[in-house]
């Protein structure tokens, strides 16, 4: 079954797991009224940047699996 | 920002070149201490500083929070011990082995063991997933490096004619040396998991650090007469690798800071 909770929720635990809470409020704001599209290209950007492109897609693969989302 | 990264970067290098100054020319400073002994106790307080700003910054909730927590306090520990060592040494006037110095000294091992703990735990770093060959060869140079640790720190750490207390002591740290070692194999670890990201020059910086406190502290078990007698050639060598290694940890936690605000800066200039 697809995760029932939103992308953009696992989208911003996850940046608070990578770089902290303050991030994540920050990014909430940033996030909300845009669509689940330009969220994951943002996070994707981020997370490559911060983790290195190989630990970030396999994080990002996860994700999207979670939420039925075609492989990067 | 960058011009921020390069000020930060260039008072960590004219630091670095007063305490060289401070160590060459022997001169006096504040309160009838020499210039060398203020830098010797600066030096982790400036780790110190940064260390809890980027704590701040990361905040506990987050996957390496709680690690970077307990390596602060560590150095905060180190850093009571310094200046605990100085104030003994330079207006007490009475060798300082042992003391309490000694005491917050080896408090900061058992946080580093606890801080690398976490670290491993939250990352969730797959061992399995490495190259078997890799772990192999990796495992090994462990192996006879730890052993080599044990046999400097610990067999020769104890002296018949010291006391018991001091054998206690001087063995603590060889065994806290360990906790060193492998607290340089895991940040090596974690740089590797990281190699491709940005974040991967805090690990890295942070395996220096351990480094150069791991090989001056071996140093300092080999050579401690000839460092406590104050031959110039020893004392400037060993302060100096433990200088720059606490200088190594400020800059990494530095790094750190600044990675996450570079970040938030683009979060906040989308929404101006």
């Amino acid at each position: 079954m697809p995760s029932t909770i939103p992308l953009t929720q696992d989208v911003l635990e996850s940046i608070q797991r990578h770089l902290g809470k303050a991030t994540a409020d920050m990014y909430a704001r940033f996030y909300s009224g845009k669509d689940e599209k330009r969220v994951l290209a943002s996070y994707q950007e981020i997370l490559r940047e911060v983790v290195g492109i190989a630990k970030a897609n396999e994080e990002i693969n996860l994700l999207k699996k979670k939420h039925r989302m075609m492989s990067v | 920002m960058k011009n921020e990264r390069t000020i930060i970067l260039g008072g960590f290098i004219a630091f670095f070149a007063l305490t060289l100054y401070g160590y060459i020319t022997d001169v006096g400073g504040p309160i009838g201490i020499p210039l060398k002994e203020w830098c010797y106790v600066i030096s982790p307080l400036i780790a110190v500083i940064f260390s809890f700003g980027a704590v701040r910054l990361y905040g506990l909730k987050s996957t390496y929070g709680y690690p970077l927590f307990f390596l602060s306090l560590g150095l905060f520990c180190w850093f009571v011990g310094e200046a605990l060592w100085v104030y003994y040494e330079f207006i007490l006037a009475i060798d300082p082995f042992p003391s309490v110095a000694d005491y917050f000294y080896l408090a900061a091992y058992p946080l580093f063991a606890m801080a690398f703990f976490v670290a491993m735990k939250k990352g969730e770093l797959k061992i399995k997933s490495f190259d078997k060959i890799i772990v192999f060869l990796f495992g090994l140079n462990a192996l006879w490096l730890f052993v080599l640790v044990g046999y400097f720190g610990i067999y020769l750490a104890y002296d018949p004619a010291a006391t018991l207390i001091e054998n206690a002591v001087s063995i603590a740290y060889g065994v806290g040396d360990l906790v060193i070692f492998l607290a340089c194999l895991l940040s090596l670890v974690l740089a590797w998991e990281y190699r491709e990201g940005r974040i991967v020059m805090t690990w890295m910086y942070f395996f220096a650090g351990f480094t150069l406190i791991l090989v001056s502290d071996i140093f300092f078990a080999l050579y401690y007469k000839e460092y406590e007698l104050g031959i110039q050639s020893y004392r400037i060598t060993l302060d100096m690798l433990w200088i720059l290694g606490y200088l190594y940890f400020g800059f990494g936690m530095y790094e750190l800071a600044y990675l996450i605000r570079d970040i938030q800066g683009r979060a906040l200039r989308g929404l101006k």
